[in-house]
């Protein structure tokens, strides 16, 4: 078990180089001047010169790559082009607000998006499974910031059930704090549709893979009663697509929250990351990048880990 | 004595290549018998005869500001100032009329349905054209990487396209759209540029499992060229799980740059885009006033197309891979 965590490990460092050179050369590589862009239509030449040699972009660019590829290892992932401040930390302060947002989120869709996956292939054509897979479709197809702004509507205004966007408390609070729990709803369910409905289609085909084996039919022509069945043998096995479900989850999550973040005014890194894209903060949105390929990288890894430590025929590849 | 072409044609036949001409009907009949891919056809026609017709079809013109009606809901009917700079007389300039908007109007007067039907131009163009792009870089470099399959260039395309795939869905495009500043053209070139893994991947598995097939075995024995081999056997093979994905595919571009747009990135001024529409709708009309239409029926469009291709993509993967019937 321990060779293999290493070895899932020592995989993921190509992949990460691979992907701080992409990270690098959109800075470098993209058509444009980066530096005027950045300091807009009135900079001067002196100005745009000044920069560039501030931000050290005179330099060859495999020496410039080795520099920062070689402080993002230090944890120096350089400073904010708006305010000065280191990228790391900046980032960091931000993650709270992000984790419980999407912990709420996962909590809500897997406990609407498990039963209902799992109940679609066990009555597989019935109209609970019809009504699952309508919700499935429509929760892929929706856009995102719009079923956002839509709740805000209906929910928020028209009802005036839950609160309209913002956060409130400590971070955290969202576990303690009924009124940061109710602020946090509407933009949970909002990130979290995209990976509910993704759990939904791959679990419903993961069981409906599941009932199809042999020892289940071995199950049935012994007698016992479907809820056995079901319950004790399919569903032990379908579990495992659940965590691989689960993670992907995550990544839906990560990639969702710059957009549910910037609707529902969330402080997190999401909205961090939209604010200074937009304003150019280029040393912020590679650091960004990269942070979000870690922890990409990271999920994956837990993934795997899990996978092999509940299936033992993965171990033995 | 028998050309090269004949000899391959019998022997596809027995060891089961495809006939592309009969596959075409089998996935017109499979289209008609499902009737969730016949709905999905018959929205996406719609759109499409929409987007071409679009500047003969509006009710009214999109670009055109009517300031003293903003804010109309839906089904508003008013009098609006025409101005005719083609009279000479004064008194003659200024008359009045009868208009009805059907889905309301914006902070600028302009009617929300006409803006809708020309956003559809600029959504299905950004999804076809991005699926065009990808497709050119990822169908190349899948052929390549299979067809070296496990060598060092197989190695060296998958383990870029896993770099890129670490990144969350928008993050790169929106990294991109950061260095390049707004604009459809930029909008193209991010979507692309991220998205051209997966199709990578499909034409490599597809490569992989097809050279070792019967028929490529044969093709070969009987001197066939690695060149003939691909464009002539491989390639045809693969179109089927090509072609859903490509279907598929276009959703995923369409929601892109309506995100994109959305967060003010994507189509500037006086571009039309749906995405771009919510967003006005979201700052110019604050909550309260409740102007709920501005936002609600861009979205729907989106939604639509969106469904649209997903259904009939479904669908036509249930039609071209029997295998996967009923699995998903």
């Amino acid at each position: 078990m321990n060779t293999y965590i290493i070895r899932r490990l020592i995989q993921v460092i190509p992949v990460l180089f691979i992907a701080s050179i992409i990270t690098f050369s959109l800075m470098h590589l993209v058509p444009g001047d980066p530096v005027a862009m950045m300091l807009g239509e009135d900079a001067t030449q002196a100005d745009i010169e000044h920069l560039r040699r501030v931000m050290g972009l005179d330099r060859p660019i495999p020496v410039q790559y080795v520099e920062w590829m070689g402080g993002i290892l230090q944890g120096d992932f350089g400073r904010s082009l708006r305010d000065n401040r280191e990228v790391l930390p900046t980032i960091i302060s931000r993650i709270p607000a992000s984790f419980e947002l999407s912990l709420v989120a996962l909590v809500i869709s897997m406990a609407l998006a498990i039963p209902i996956g799992i109940l679609s292939a066990v009555r597989q054509n019935t109209p609970l499974d019809h009504a699952g897979r309508v919700i499935a479709l429509f929760g892929l197809c929706v856009p995102n910031f719009w079923m956002g702004l839509m709740l805000i509507y209906l929910v928020g205004f028209l009802w005036g059930i839950l609160p309209l966007y913002g956060r409130v408390g400590p971070p955290f609070a969202v576990l303690y704090n009924w009124e940061s729990f109710t602020h946090s709803i509407l933009p949970a369910i909002t990130l979290g549709t995209a990976g509910a409905t993704l759990t939904m289609r791959l679990l419903r085909s993961g069981m409906l893979e599941v009932l199809r084996q042999d020892y289940i039919r071995t199950a049935r022509s012994k007698g016992l009663s479907e809820k056995v069945v079901v319950y004790k043998h399919a569903l032990r096995n379908g579990v495992l697509s659940v965590i691989t479900v689960v993670g992907l989850n995550i990544g839906q999550l990560l990639g969702g929250s710059v957009i549910v973040e910037t609707v529902f005014s969330w402080p997190g890194v999401g909205r961090l990351v939209f604010e200074r894209f937009i304003e150019r903060d280029i040393p912020m949105v590679m650091g960004t990048m990269m942070f979000y390929g870690l922890v990409f990288c990271l999920n994956i890894v837990i993934i795997d880990i899990m996978y092999a430590y509940l299936d033992p025929r993965i171990r033995y590849d | 004595m028998k050309s090269l072409r004949e000899k391959e044609r019998e022997r596809m036949q027995e060891l089961g290549g495809v006939q592309q001409e009969r596959q075409f009907k089998v996935i017109l009949k499979g289209i008609w018998e499902r009737p969730l891919a016949l709905f999905g056809t018959i929205v996406i026609l719609i759109f499409v005869v929409t987007a071409i017709l679009a500047p003969w079809i509006v009710p009214h013109n999109p670009y055109r500001m009517d300031l003293p009606n903003r804010h109309l809901p839906p089904l508003s009917e008013v009098t609006r100032q025409v101005v005719d700079y083609t009279q000479e007389d004064p008194d003659l300039m200024f008359s009045e009329e009868e208009v009805i908007y059907v889905l309301g109007t914006d902070h600028g007067g302009r009617c929300i349905l006409s803006r809708i039907i020309m956003g559809a131009r600029l959504s299905l163009m950004i999804g076809v054209g991005v699926v065009m792009i990808r497709f050119i870089l990822g169908v190349p470099l899948g052929l390549l990487a299979g067809f070296s399959g496990g060598k060092f260039t197989d190695t060296l395309i998958m383990r870029i396209a896993d770099g890129f795939v670490v990144f969350p869905d928008l993050l790169l495009a929106l990294g991109i759209m950061a260095v390049r500043g707004p604009g459809i053209e930029n909008i193209f070139f991010a979507l692309a540029v991220t998205g051209w893994t997966g199709v990578a991947r499909i034409t490599r598995a597809e490569t992989l499992s097809l050279r070792e097939r019967d028929f490529v075995q044969a093709s070969r024995a009987l001197g066939a060229k690695n060149r003939r081999i691909l464009f002539r056997h491989v390639l045809p093979n693969a179109a089927a799980p090509l072609l859903v994905m490509a279907t598929l595919g276009l959703a995923g571009p369409i929601l892109g740059e309506a995100a994109l747009s959305f967060l003010g990135l994507g189509a500037q001024p006086p571009q039309i885009s749906w995405g771009r529409m919510i967003a006005q709708a979201r700052s110019q009309s604050p909550i309260i006033r409740g102007r709920w239409w501005q936002m609600t029926f861009p979205g729907i469009a989106i939604f639509l197309v969106v469904m649209g291709f997903n259904l009939l993509g479904d669908g036509l993967r249930d039609i071209l891979d029997p295998r996967l019937k009923g699995g998903g």
